[in-house]
């Protein structure tokens, strides 16, 4: 028998986001075992906070806590996300939205594209935007919560949110006190590992005190002060794949109606993004300073703000990949310091929360057995590969030639993983379905019609239908999306009834 | 259409009529055009004579109704399989895993945390189909049902060659052409090999002979037996090897199974191609796989090929990638495949010789993960795409006495009273659902007879 007792405490190392959404998770899915649980954060050690746009997983993770929809939306003033809408990436022009929902209804068991693919083969008119109410509804600027019948064409899409990241997390923070957290204000000068084993014993605080405990979550951002400074894991660096290593961000003031959506838009050196909040709206240039000075990114994002800049710009460094491992002995890494994607398609709160879902899950004995580490693992590297394929396909669908940065990214050399799987979308339109991973088949499908790569071929099922009864049963579906959006509610007014903030 | 490509499909085993309905169903005409060419016999007929459960999926996809199924192939109902001297007593693996979820936690992993895991069958009362084969009770699960009452599954014992020229008939509704004619093949834009063999030698093939498999067999087809008609295959552990029996309405097929390959009147050898779609010749059933009769697994394999083949059907034959993409799903479904029952073999208690050197044999790295990762902790997570045993594994494990030294911990959440309430509740829903059953027998003779059933002697349970 390998069992060593069970874990008795857990100590949270860092305060952002990640501590925070760990610290809420454990104290509340875990409260049965009585944990002794203590977050340490130093207040001198600030947050980014400029508003952050999420994945609709967010809510199973809420729901999870049992924390109320309408009172997070409006402590952390937050709007509904249909999806994100994409300028310029394909082509400079281009704009489609990746919406969190279907396209179409599969016909004869044969996926609902292969019709699309089909009919502009065939010289019909189609375009995947038209069978997705998300797109439709975030078009028109629409949002109401999805009906509960599934039969109903207007259950037919999920939702996320975008809201100020650090409410959040100030949110999480009372939840987390009130389930008997304890946190400790405090920067730590030194951990002491165990002899022996090497497992960390405690860390020691600025003000002399030391903090023990049986496990640790490293959560304190890029520099992994627990599984780097101290454990020496090693990084997988992916910067090859994605080259972009700074953003800059400023948050401004809102103008027009407040939109259902994220936009991303390519530019010379990387891309910027747009979040719009309920008070304000965040943006932020990413870019890769081989191609872009800092000053010049900076007047560039500044310069396509839409009102009056609420913040002076901040600039951020960042080397994208992933910790070798993000769990080693008793020292399991979440958030940034078990590595970084940039923030393309809002995926940084879902790795926090697959890490947090799958340790819970893994839930180890004090001695954290090889087993568990090593399961644990193999779930992060998946996640993380699979995300870091997906936002690489963004860069390299395109036909962009316009500046040396998109020269360069025109020319890199794939992962096999992505390679193999745009061959064979390329070949007939199959996409590989796989249980773990934040994208399935309508997200790659949205970045693949959305980005210019459109299948040689079709599923040859599909000529079960005759194509003269196409045009019709395109036309039906259409016509049912239309007339759905047109009912739904104006998505400020459904802010303004459902979650305003103070 | 004159550019319609041409499949030709090599008959031998049951994959070949299986892949002329399948296809025939599923290709449009306007773009394919299929022939089968007959075998004069069906290869190793009685390794498919016990399915799994998905078969009824199949039948639903060519719309074949299910009483002239059984009827046509002389089917009985199965509920799973018997292992007896496998573990330290006999056990049932179904087609569902034993108990209900509770509070969102798993079976194995509550009964773990309530002490009540000494062996498999003490889960007994919390498995219906378990405790339904055992009484030889038989009721479909209810369509849209109540649970537990509409959870299991049930498969068939049959007869291969029935099913084999029903399908047959099938496919030629659906259009397909028969030929006797193997120079039909030349000239085909794509070569189904189904005719349980490789057509040549020079497909490389990859021996599973070192994961404890058998070397040779003898088979046999009886008259019925017993009498009661059974309703799952008994699967018993000899020194020799051991053996594999089922009955259907009207036939009883035994396989016997010797880690000798002198003993049996048949050698063979467990394993896969390396590449079972190679250029224009596709092998399916056992020209691509020998794997032994255990869970229905070559009949299921057939299936699964079939199903994935139309999934990823390439619209032009001659492009590489769907078929590169078809060999890594199926060679992922193989090993996986290879994974479960090299375990059958490794953890068993079975005396002998043999199954000593079985016990202390290596077995493949992602059997040796799944086993430490369930006798660690009761995790079962998928290997990603994988999902072939989902249902099978823990009974298979406990079975054979892999009790797991921890549990989720998550389990000690559940509050007592909910799981002694779901725990009473479980155990009396099945009590009266089995008790209220009418026997395999009568619900055969009631609905479903074949010419020739001879079960009615049994009185109403």
């Amino acid at each position: 028998m390998t069992y060593a007792g069970p874990v008795k405490s857990i100590v949270i190392v860092g305060g952002g986001t990640a501590g925070w959404m760990t610290a809420a998770g454990l104290s509340s899915v875990l409260s049965h075992l009585n944990l002794d649980i203590t977050l340490i954060e130093s207040a001198a050690i600030g947050t980014i906070g400029v508003g952050e746009a999420t994945l609709p997983h967010i809510r199973y993770y809420n729901q999870k806590l049992g924390i109320d929809e309408a009172e997070l939306m409006k402590a952390t003033k937050a709007t509904f996300k249909l999806g994100i809408e994409f300028k310029d990436w394909g082509k400079i022009g281009d704009s489609y939205i990746h919406p969190f929902g279907n396209f179409g209804f599969d016909i004869n068991r044969v996926p609902f594209h292969h019709y699309v693919t089909r009919s502009q083969k065939s010289g019909i008119d189609a375009s995947m935007d038209r069978f997705s109410l998300p797109v439709m509804a975030a078009r028109a600027g629409k949002f109401q919560l999805p009906h509960t019948d599934s039969k109903n064409v207007l259950s037919t899409f999920g939702f996320a949110y975008q809201f100020d990241a650090g409410l959040y997390a100030q949110f999480l923070r009372k939840f987390s006190e009130a389930r008997g957290l304890k946190r400790v204000e405090g920067r730590i000068t030194d951990v002491k590992l165990r002899p022996g084993d090497g497992y960390i014993d405690s860390v020691h605080l600025e003000d002399g005190t030391d903090i023990k405990g049986d496990i640790f979550i490293d959560c304190s951002g890029f520099r992994g002060l627990l599984i780097e400074q101290t454990m020496k894991i090693g990084y997988k660096d992916w910067t090859n794949y994605l080259p972009c290593d700074r953003a800059v961000t400023a948050a401004c003031e809102h103008k027009g109606p407040s939109l259902p959506y994220t936009r991303a838009t390519a530019k010379s050196a990387g891309w910027q993004w747009r979040i719009p909040l309920q008070h304000r709206t965040g943006n932020g240039y990413v870019y890769c300073s081989d191609y872009i000075s800092d000053d010049e990114a900076a007047a560039s994002m500044l310069g396509e703000l839409e009102g009056e800049a609420r913040t002076d710009p901040k600039t951020l460094r960042f080397t994208t990949g992933q910790r070798k491992k993000s769990w080693h002995k008793n020292c399991v890494a979440i958030g940034l310091s078990s590595g970084f994607l940039e923030p393309l398609e809002s995926t940084g709160i879902f790795l926090i929360q697959e890490a947090i879902t799958n340790f819970i899950e893994m839930f180890p004995t004090k001695n954290c057995p090889q087993i568990d580490q090593d399961e644990y693992n193999r779930i992060m590297d998946l996640n993380f590969e699979r995300v870091r394929d997906f936002l690489l396909l963004h860069y390299v669908a395109t036909t962009r030639s316009d500046s040396p940065f998109w020269n360069h990214i025109r020319n890199i050399e794939l992962p096999d993983s992505l390679k193999y799987k745009m061959d064979l979308f390329r070949s007939s339109g199959r996409i590989i379905s796989t249980e773990t991973g934040a994208f399935k088949d309508p997200s790659w499908l949205a970045v693949y019609y959305g980005q210019g790569i459109i299948p040689n071929n079709y599923d040859p099922i599909a000529d079960h239908m005759p194509l003269e009864a196409l045009p019709k049963e395109l036309a039906r579906m259409q016509h049912l999306i239309r007339q759905a959006v047109g009912t739904m509610r104006d998505h400020g007014d459904y802010i303004n009834t459902y979650c305003k903030a103070a | 259409m004159s550019t319609a490509q041409h499949i030709v499909i090599v008959g031998g085993d049951l994959s070949a009529p299986m892949a002329a309905a399948y296809l025939g169903r599923y290709l449009p005409a306007s773009r394919f055009k299929i022939t089968f060419i007959e075998a004069k016999t069906l290869a190793r007929p009685e390794w498919c004579s016990s399915t799994y459960a998905d078969i009824r999926k199949f039948n639903r996809a060519l719309k074949i109704g299910e009483t002239e199924f059984i009827q046509c192939c002389g089917a009985s109902f199965k509920l799973g399989e018997t292992y007896r001297g496998w573990g330290p007593a006999p056990y049932i693996n179904s087609f569902i895993e034993y108990g209900a979820t509770i509070g969102g936690i798993g079976f194995v992993a509550l009964m773990l945390q309530q002490e009540r895991l000494s062996s498999l069958n003490a889960l007994t009362d919390y498995a219906l189909p378990v405790k339904a084969s055992l009484a030889g009770k038989f009721l479909p699960p209810e369509a849209k049902g109540r649970p537990i009452l509409s959870d299991y599954d049930y498969g068939y014992h049959f007869n291969p060659q029935a099913y084999a020229d029903l399908l047959i008939e099938k496919a030629q509704g659906f259009g397909v052409e028969i030929s006797t004619d193997p120079a039909i093949m030349d000239g085909a834009d794509l070569v189904i090999n189904a005719s349980g063999a490789p057509l040549d030698d020079t497909a490389s093939f990859i021996s599973w002979a070192q994961y404890g498999f058998g070397r040779s067999y003898t088979a046999r087809t009886l008259s019925p037996q017993n009498d009661d008609l059974s309703l799952t295959t008994h699967i018993t552990a000899k020194a020799t090897g051991w053996t594999f029996y089922a009955s259907n309405q009207t036939i009883d097929a035994e396989v016997e199974v010797f880690f000798d390959a002198g003993k049996g009147q048949h050698k063979y050898e467990c394993g896969r191609l390396e590449q079972p779609w190679l250029g224009n010749v596709l092998n399916i059933g056992g020209a691509a796989l020998t794997i032994e009769p255990i869970m229905g697994s070559p009949l299921r394999m057939m299936q699964h090929d079939l199903e994935r083949l139309v999934k990823l059907f390439p619209p032009v034959l001659k492009d590489p990638v769907e078929r590169q993409e078809y060999n890594r799903l199926t060679n992922n479904n193989y090993d996986r495949l290879r994974d479960y029952h090299s375990l059958q073999y490794k953890t068993s208690t079975a005396k002998g010789a043999g199954w000593d050197k079985r016990r202390e044999m290596v077995i493949p790295k992602t059997a040796k993960y799944t086993l430490d990762l369930f006798k660690a902790r009761a995790n079962l997570t998928p290997l990603d795409e994988d999902h072939l045993f989902t249902e099978n594994w823990s009974s298979l494990f406990l079975g054979q006495n892999i009790i797991p030294e921890r549990y989720n911990a998550l389990a000690d959440s559940v509050e007592q009273v909910e799981i002694d309430t779901q725990l009473t509740n479980i155990s009396s829903i099945i009590k009266h659902a089995v008790d209220s059953m009418p026997t395999h027998e009568d619900f055969i003779a009631k609905h479903c007879p074949a010419e020739g059933y001879s079960y009615t002697k049994r009185g109403n349970g």
